[in-house]
Parts: structure tokens; sequence; C-alpha cells
């Protein structure tokens, strides 16, 4: 019972913390960004698992956590309000080449990140960006200025 | 896999940016979640301040020390503790507490099996059990010095306790919260 309230309380605290980071890791990883997530994963499980090493106890922990992600996935597929708190909502950091201040200060992107994600796109000039969107995975999507 | 029959047609139901780009934003969400980080943010820097100061273990705020009212008896302990985390009770005896060459400590059975009790340094020379808990007994020589007594919570919750001198009738009553 203690691993499954355990695992329950960490799954929602990480998705808690991991959310108000501002800065999404997964899309955007860097270096310093992996370290944020294996240490916090790394850190949580010690609470989950405890003392005790068993399968038993391991597999309970799994099986809590993976009920929570299904049950996260459910409730975000039939709320869509759910979804947007769990996973936040695409937003504009360039608009028709301008840039969107609010945004880019609140989720902390600088403009490097902008032209990593252009030029993976072939784009080498900032010019060239008619929007940048920032995914709810973390990516940005750059689309094209015609020419 | 057998033939998928798409029977709605689809519809543009995601918000566009300057109608060109479906993107679906929402930037007043977006506002209001900012507002709700930096409320997070101050919550976790308020829990952060109270950890360093023991508020939930393993501090300042959470050392206690009690004292039996003649004075025989002092008890250091930690009035909050963590589950599953080590801490000590510290007994220390006044000249008091000496009878016949040992000392005699009773501990309520709260100690033992709640706070979990591990370890006695030193380890005493007899255990009785009876009247809600255990008395052991150390043989003295000379001043008495400290017993530690080493617990682990096993769980979280309010743990009222007793600890005294059966001999001289000195006792501390006080608890100890556990959380989790």
């Amino acid at each position: 019972m203690a691993t499954i309230v355990h695992a329950v309380l960490g799954y929602l605290f990480l998705l808690l913390s991991v959310r108000v980071l501002s800065r999404r890791p997964g899309g955007q990883m860097t270096l310093y960004e992996f370290v944020i997530v294996f240490l916090l994963g790394g850190i949580i499980i010690l609470a989950t698992v405890g003392q005790d090493r068993s399968m038993t106890n391991c597999i309970t922990a799994i099986l809590a956590v993976a009920f929570m992600h299904w049950a996260f996935s459910w409730f975000k597929a039939h709320f869509p309000k759910f979804g947007a708190i769990v996973d936040g909502t695409p937003l504009v950091l360039i608009e028709d080449g301008v840039w969107q201040p609010e945004v880019m200060h609140g989720k902390r992107i600088d403009p490097e990140d902008i032209m990593a994600a252009a030029r993976s796109k072939g784009i080498n000039s900032i010019f060239d960006v008619k929007y940048a969107v920032l995914e709810r995975t973390g990516g940005i999507s750059i689309i094209k200025r015609d020419s | 896999m057998g033939k998928v029959e798409f029977s709605s047609p689809v519809i543009d139901s995601v918000p566009k940016v300057n109608q060109e780009v479906a993107v679906g934003e929402d930037l007043e969400f977006q506002r209001k979640w900012w507002a709700f980080e930096k409320v997070v943010w101050t919550f976790f820097g308020v829990v952060l301040l109270l950890t360093m100061l023991g508020a939930f273990g393993r501090g300042w705020l959470a050392h206690a020390q009690k004292k039996s009212p003649d004075g025989a008896l002092t008890l250091k302990y930690d009035r909050i503790q963590r589950t599953g985390t080590p801490s000590d009770f510290t007994f220390q005896f006044g000249p008091e507490a000496v009878r016949n060459r040992q000392i005699r400590l009773f501990m309520s059975e709260s100690v033992i099996s709640k706070l979990g009790a591990q370890r006695i340094s030193p380890q005493p020379a007899q255990s009785v059990l009876g009247d809600g808990g255990i008395t052991y007994s150390f043989p003295v020589q000379g001043q008495a010095a400290s017993v530690v007594v080493s617990v682990q919570p096993s769980g979280p919750g309010s743990f009222p306790f007793r600890v005294g001198l059966p001999d001289s009738g000195s006792s501390i009553q006080s608890k100890v919260i556990v959380v989790p």
C-alpha cells in the first residue's frame, strides 16, 4: 500500500515539478536538462521503493506509475482542458516575422533555441522564419517565409 | 487491417494565428498558468526554507530537550522525525538517578514499537516488561554517562511517549511527530 501511495504521489509531484520548470525537457534537451531529468527520476525512486527491493515491490511501483500514466492519457483525450493543464498549449514565439517577447520571456526561450530548430529545417537566417511555434512536446516548429 | 470508414468530414477546429496557421494557442490560459507557476515556486521556496530550519525533521526546529522536574533525567531528541530515517534519544542522568549502583530507565511502548527503537547504547544489563513499556537497568560505576536509544520510525503520525526513572519517580512526557 505504501509503495502505491509513494508511487502515485511521486508521479504527481514529478509531473508538477517538471511542468513548472518552464523550459520543457524533451524536445529541447540540452545536457543541463538531462541532469534535471535523471536526477529527479533517481530521487523519486528512493522514496517509492524504500527499503523493500523485492520484485513484488518494484513491479507494484511500476504498475502504479503505468496506471497513473494511462489514467492521465485517458483524461487528456476526453477533457481537452485537462490536457492543457498537463501538457500546456502550443505557443507562438515568432508571429509573421515578429518576436513575441511575452512568450519568449515566459518560457525562457532564447533566439538560439529557435535558430537551432531553424537550422534543422535548412534555414540559416532568422529573417527566413515566418512563424516559430513552441509545441507541447517542447520542440519548436518552424514555418519558412515564402521567398 | 480492415478498411477504416471515416464518416464525419474533417472540420477546421484548431484556432489559427493571423487566419493562416492552425496552432491552437491559448495565451489567456498560459498567462493564468504563469501566475500559478509563481505561486508554486513561492510554495517550493517556503518548503525548502522550512526544511532547512528543521520543520520537517533533521534541523534546528526539530531538536528538543526536556528535563524532569527534579533534574535527574534530561532527554535530547528530535520532536519531528522522518519515516524510515534514524534518529537518537539521548538520556543524561543526574546523581539522583543512581540507586544501588544502577540506573533503571523506563520507556513506554510507543518508543519501542511505534518509533521503532533499534539499538540501545550501552546495552542494558536487564530488561523488564510492564507498566505499558520496558524498564532497562544499567549498572553504574562512578559518574553516570549517557544512554543513547536509536530509533527509526516505520510510519508517519503523532506518537506520544513517556520515559522516566521508576526509582526516583522522575518522568518526562512528550510526543514525536513523524512526517512521511
